[in-house]
């Protein structure tokens, strides 16, 4: 066989591009759609109220996706929801990733009492239901996007925290931070030079699998009315709206449930893609 | 002048089997401009002292319970932390692990000058190509946006040495500094070791458990067992005139190149275990001299007979073995 040298593909990268063409569609979509298919929240058009997918609206446009029970066309009102979705996800990843590699790194790093108080905080947090900690924070604060931010990540950071743990645990005591010690490093260079970089890759793998988690948990929470309010429609509001007329517009729930699933799945593939490519040993978690 | 004094320095160890002393009473000084090796087998207690003199005893479970350790009249066991790296360095066995993976040489090295001399990232750069010339890695200009990764062994080692020697420190300790390497880069190693100790007058202690790598470099020997020093003097002396049977011992299990090729004699016996001391004598076990004495009593470091005061044995029984060997 004219043996032409065989290319090792590595591991997932299928699965990767996959992974990574549908989050661009979307991120493209969701940054210039609401430009090109104007939404307005407070419209109402009763003319053209639910009427089916590929339909030509009084006004002359055509409504791909067809339109919501007060006349607004649903694929313009997605584009919107995409823009939400995505800007809390990465807000609360962010936000979560912050506060948990912080948490993670120093429990790890300077284990003792501190990892002990620091890890049963993460313990009581996992406990607690995230469900009523929204029902509680948005009964405090009000709903907002930025409210569903901070509960999101405070319901999320418990995962960066034990992934940063370990990391600095695995780092610490290896040789290179006794060396970086010895030539005259600090315990704050030794964190941030030896142990973060150390914590990177991993932790960006977690955040891949979690950033979907988010904003699945964004759209349920807007769905029970706790995330974002009507005027900010994101996706789990016009699920919420459409929920009155499954029997005669299964459309305005529907596409947008399709959307947030294949969004979602498609998150998690990448994940699992990028878990099994950088962090073998992880796959077991 | 002395440089570097160590006395009674004790540093035990908490494990599930109770407390073990790695180092147990240790004292030795190292003078100013002094190549000095820290010899011993593994679990000897040579690189916990070093540890020790660092300030670096792996913490929670090592701890420095006596002695003290002073480095130009500071008390080294509180001061440690600010003469890292600006006074003292060290080179560690694994140049592969001692370099920090995600980060390029050239910029490890040159940020020893930014974070104490606070250089710009320019001249940072330009001292670490300075140094990597200076320790002999070719094409230093292209190798300085490396990965530690990309280079072999020998120069990892290299670069280490570079990032230690960075701050011109007065004393370099190298903890088995070639063990890791091949045999033909071991001599590149060390004599790059001996080039820049003497270009740079500090003073080197050298931990190894090589009597090879030792024998052209050192000036003194401090031989270690079971976390107590059993010997010291000058290299010829102890070579040549073994106070100790464990000294003895270990000279004749090493093949000589010109010599006979008879069976090398191995030291009988187990290393020590350092939960079960015997009593006495740690080397009591493993010693043909050994008596009731040596049961008894530990002995202590004291002048050999007929030999130089520098010459000290911890043995009951000197006599025997330096006429037994010679």
């Amino acid at each position: 066989m004219a043996a032409a040298v065989r290319r090792r593909t590595r591991a997932g990268s299928a699965r990767i591009r996959f992974g990574f063409a549908v989050i661009a569609v979307y991120v493209v979509a969701a940054v210039i759609g609401p430009w090109l298919f104007r939404y307005d929240p407070v419209g109402t058009r009763t003319a053209d109220r639910l009427k089916p997918p590929f339909t030509r609206l009084s006004d002359g446009s055509f409504a791909i996706f067809g339109t919501d029970q007060v006349g607004q066309d649903l694929f313009a009102q997605m584009l919107q929801g995409a823009r939400i979705s995505i800007a809390v996800g990465l807000a609360t990843l962010v936000l979560a990733g912050t506060i948990g590699v912080t948490i993670g790194l120093a429990a790890g790093y300077f284990g003792g009492r501190l990892d002990g108080v620091l890890m049963r905080l993460a313990d009581i947090q996992l406990a607690f239901p995230s469900i009523l900690l929204a029902i509680f924070i948005a009964a405090l604060l009000g709903p907002s996007v930025v409210n569903v931010v901070i509960v999101l990540a405070v319901a999320n950071w418990v995962t960066f925290a034990r992934v940063a743990r370990g990391q600095a645990l695995a780092t610490r005591r290896r040789e290179f931070v006794d060396a970086s010690r010895t030539l005259g490093a600090g315990t704050w260079r030794l964190i941030t030079r030896c142990v973060l970089p150390a914590c990177i890759a991993p932790v960006l793998v977690v955040a891949t699998v979690e950033i979907g988690h988010v904003i699945l948990a964004e759209a349920s929470l807007s769905f029970l009315g706790l995330g974002t309010p009507a005027s900010t429609p994101s996706w789990g509001v016009t699920i919420a709206n459409g929920r009155n007329y499954l029997a005669d517009a299964w459309w305005i729930s529907t596409i947008p449930g399709i959307a947030l699933a294949f969004l979602v799945i498609s998150l998690g593939v990448l994940g699992d893609a990028l878990r099994d490519r950088y962090d073998p040993r992880l796959r077991s978690l | 002048m002395v440089l570097l004094s160590v006395r009674d320095l004790r540093v035990e160890f908490a494990t599930s089997g109770g407390v073990v002393t790695a180092v147990d009473g240790a004292s030795f000084d190292v003078g100013a401009g002094e190549t000095v090796a820290l010899l011993g087998e593994s679990g000897s207690g040579k690189s916990v002292t070093a540890q020790a003199i660092l300030g670096i005893v792996p913490k929670p479970a090592g701890r420095v319970t006596g002695g003290s350790i002073s480095y130009d009249g500071r008390d080294l066991l509180t001061a440690a932390k600010g003469l890292r790296g600006r006074e003292i360095a060290m080179v560690f066995q694994d140049p592969l692990s001692s370099l920090n993976p995600v980060f390029r040489v050239g910029a490890q090295i040159g940020e020893m000058f930014r974070r104490h001399r606070g250089a710009s990232r320019r001249e940072a750069r330009a001292a670490a190509l300075d140094l990597m010339k200076r320790v002999g890695i070719p094409a230093a200009s292209k190798r300085l946006d490396d990965y530690p990764h990309q280079f072999s062994g020998g120069m990892r080692q290299r670069v280490m040495i570079a990032m230690a020697l960075a701050l011109s420190p007065r004393l370099l300790i190298a903890d088995e500094p070639t063990t890791a390497l091949d045999v033909t880069v071991q001599a590149q190693i060390m004599d790059l070791l001996t080039r820049l100790q003497a270009e740079e007058g500090m003073s080197l202690v050298l931990i190894t458990h090589d009597l090879g790598v030792v024998a052209g470099v050192a000036d003194r020997v401090i031989l270690m067992y079971a976390g107590r020093v059993v010997e010291t003097g000058s290299l010829r002396e102890v070579y040549e005139h073994s106070g100790h049977p464990y000294t003895s011992g270990l000279m004749a299990s090493v093949p000589a190149l010109d010599g006979p090729r008879d069976r090398l004699v191995p030291i009988q016996g187990a290393p020590p275990d350092l939960l079960a001391l015997p009593s006495g004598c740690s080397f009591r076990p493993r010693c043909q001299y050994a008596d009731e004495q040596c049961a008894e009593a530990e002995p202590v470091l004291r002048q050999l007979p007929d030999r130089p005061s520098t010459h000290q044995a911890a043995c009951h029984h000197p006599e025997g073995v330096l006429t037994d060997v010679h």
